[in-house]
């Protein structure tokens, strides 16, 4: 008996070893060694001064120009999480409650463009964008603008970061609001009619807060990332659509600061791990009214 | 409902040869059916007979390829759910998940408008007739089949429908549980005096809860009639299959006499009540509920009047109140009789030689 539950509590413990043995190596060591980085107890060159929280304390009292930048790329982040949900809606729920049973066929449709090389995506609207692109050329052949002076705006800075990234995101922001919808029993709208509700009360009592886990997910799935993106900031952000992503990447990537690149890092992962967790408990509540 | 009306009398529900298809599949075939104000009417049939599209139109889900659907004497076929003054309550409930009971309940309410005052009123009420006071706030998901059950039954009643439409409502429930829903929606229907319209494939909750039951079969009406006439008159042969069990068999006809016509088996014999057309040499098609077949000794039959066979007893199945013979009789075949256990006749055994008869009343001649 007891060498059967020592044996027991044995096997438990070899199974739970893989998964910690796995978490140790590339989540808890890693950001040990970022850690260590980041208060100067590792160091990439010597002339680095020595062990402190100074570089912490630079980024959070706003002495240099990091926090302002995870302001501006939280609020871009949002921006384009929010507009990318609201575009994305309407195509979720044609597709589930309209298309009928076209749904799967124009969904695959939806998302075959995304199988083509994500930096041909990005190039594409850098043709559309650019300052000899699709539209300014469009303006300058109806007279609209003078060839002299395009819309720089379009080319590089906050919006074409903006715009590609929704762009990227849009099918995959339909998916979880797709699925929720398709879940959905249809004899509830049913019910809803029978009660004398038009489409639009139906939809808004019914349809609506039951496909809001959804939304969450999706809202998710574009701000947690977009807070991080720095290839598409690289490719049409130019200077002004320079984000908190691109910061750490050129400290790190350029080799000039591995301490401040440190700290952004850090700061990013914890701010992705708040949102993860606010993520979840908001689909639990979802699942929680849908059960 | 109405003060007006009297009860029983005025139409409530008429369904003037409605037909529906769905491709090729004539769902419903040129049905007709008067349901009376205040009435409990059962559309009883198997899965496909068209009971649960004959529901759906008649609370505008589905709209009739031809026929009308009249409420209360007024053509409603062409009019939306929404604007049907009648009530549904859905086969597995389909209760908003996201909403507690009493935003549930008062759906209906809200959407027409009455004021919140009196709509928190008359949710209570209406919780308080299906059993389930205080539980306003509580969430579907937190509440048993059975409560769900009488949540949908609410939701549905408190907008004081001219007529409820129900589903196969207590399909989801345990056998105990749906014996006691049976008996409770009667009591609410009794109390309310609310039309009720009730899908069900279940021969036996018809009988115990319905006014009168219109038997279903492949899209058409096969019989309208009182539980008592569908089962003790049954017009067809599936009507008769359909309701109860019986004992089937075909008659021919060897003689004629007094209105009647009898077949010799063996030594016995079995005896109907003929139309005047049928002439000796006919074949018929007949049944007799096991209910109905006394058994006796093989020499002294309980009916001697009306039919009697003899044959030997194969099988004995005890089911407790009441006990099943099966006896094969030469020249007819197998027929089953349903005894009382605890009546003597239940002592006889397997291979006991025994008369089995009946009055002339239980013969069924069939179409």
């Amino acid at each position: 008996m007891t060498s059967l539950a020592r044996r027991r509590h044995r096997v438990t413990r070899s199974l739970l070893a893989l998964p910690l043995g796995w978490l140790l190596l590339f989540f808890v060591i890693p950001v040990s060694l970022v850690v260590a980085y980041s208060v100067g107890i590792l160091a990439t060159f010597t002339k680095e001064e020595g062990v402190s929280l100074e570089s912490w304390r630079l980024f959070l009292t706003g002495e240099n120009v990091y926090m302002l930048l995870f302001i501006k790329s939280f609020r871009m982040a949002l921006i384009v999480a929010v507009v990318v949900v609201i575009l994305a809606y309407p195509i979720a729920y044609f597709l589930a409650m309209i298309a009928d049973k076209y749904k799967y066929s124009l969904l695959l449709l939806m998302i075959a463009p995304f199988m083509t090389n994500f930096f041909m995506r990005v190039m594409a609207w850098k043709v559309l964008l650019g300052r000899q692109g699709v539209i300014n050329s469009f303006l300058f052949w109806t007279g609209l603008r003078d060839p002299s002076n395009p819309i720089e705006g379009l080319a590089f800075g906050e919006i074409p970061v903006m715009i590609v990234l929704g762009y990227v995101w849009i099918p995959f922001v339909m998916l979880p609001m797709f699925a929720a919808m398709i879940s959905m029993d249809r004899r509830l709208l049913e019910a809803a009619t029978d009660l004398g509700a038009s489409r639009w009360r139906s939809f808004w009592k019914v349809t609506f807060p039951l496909s809001l886990p959804g939304v969450v997910a999706s809202f998710f799935f574009v701000f947690i990332p977009t807070i991080g993106e720095f290839v598409v900031p690289k490719l049409v952000g130019g200077t002004r659509g320079y984000m908190f992503g691109s910061a750490i990447d050129d400290l790190f990537g350029m080799g000039l600061d591995w301490r401040t690149g440190s700290v952004l890092s850090l700061w990013l992962v914890m701010a992705v791990f708040i949102l993860a967790l606010l993520f979840m408990r908001l689909v639990r509540f979802g699942r929680l009214a849908e059960s | 409902m109405t003060a007006s009306s009297s009860p029983m009398s005025e139409v409530g529900i008429h369904l003037e040869g409605i037909t529906k298809t769905f491709g090729e599949v004539v769902a419903v075939d040129d049905v007709d059916v008067v349901i009376r104000e205040g009435e409990f009417f059962s559309l009883l049939g198997p899965s496909g007979c068209g009971k649960t599209t004959s529901l759906r139109m008649i609370a505008g889900f589905e709209v009739p390829d031809a026929g009308r659907v009249l409420l209360r004497d007024k053509d409603v076929s062409g009019d939306l759910p929404s604007r049907r003054n009648v009530n549904m309550v859905f086969q597995h409930y389909a209760l908003f998940p996201h909403m507690n009971v009493e935003d549930n309940v008062m759906f209906g309410l809200r959407v027409s408008g009455v004021r919140k005052k009196e709509r928190v009123q008359r949710v209570a009420e209406i919780l308080e007739i299906v059993r389930l006071p205080g539980f306003q706030k509580r969430k579907p998901f937190q509440l048993s089949g059975g409560q769900q059950q009488r949540v949908a039954l609410a939701r549905a009643l408190v907008n004081q429908p001219s007529a409820l439409l129900l589903d196969e409502p207590l399909g989801a429930l345990d056998v105990k549980l749906r014996r006691e829903m049976q008996l409770e929606l009667k009591a609410i229907q009794h109390e309310l005096g609310t039309t009720f319209v009730y899908v069900t494939h279940d021969q036996e909750e018809a009988l115990t809860m319905s006014d009168r039951i219109a038997v279903m079969n492949l899209g058409r009406v096969e019989q309208i009639g009182t539980p008592r006439e569908i089962y003790e008159h049954p017009h067809s042969s599936f009507v008769a299959g359909f309701i109860g069990s019986l004992n089937a068999m075909d008659l021919l006809i060897q003689q004629r006499h007094d209105g009647t016509g009898v077949m010799a088996v063996g030594e016995g014999r079995v005896i109907a009540r003929v139309d005047a057309n049928v002439t000796a040499g006919a074949t018929l098609r007949a049944a007799v509920r096991p209910e109905r077949i006394a058994l006796g000794p093989a020499s002294a039959p309980v009916h001697p009047d009306g039919s009697v066979v003899v044959g030997a007893v194969e099988e004995v199945i005890y089911l407790g109140a009441v006990s099943l013979f099966h006896v094969e009789v030469p020249g007819l075949g197998q027929i089953v009789s349903q005894r009382m256990s605890h009546e003597d006749e239940s002592a006889f055994r397997t291979g006991d030689q025994v008369s089995a008869s009946w009055e002339l009343a239980h013969t069924l001649v069939l179409e």
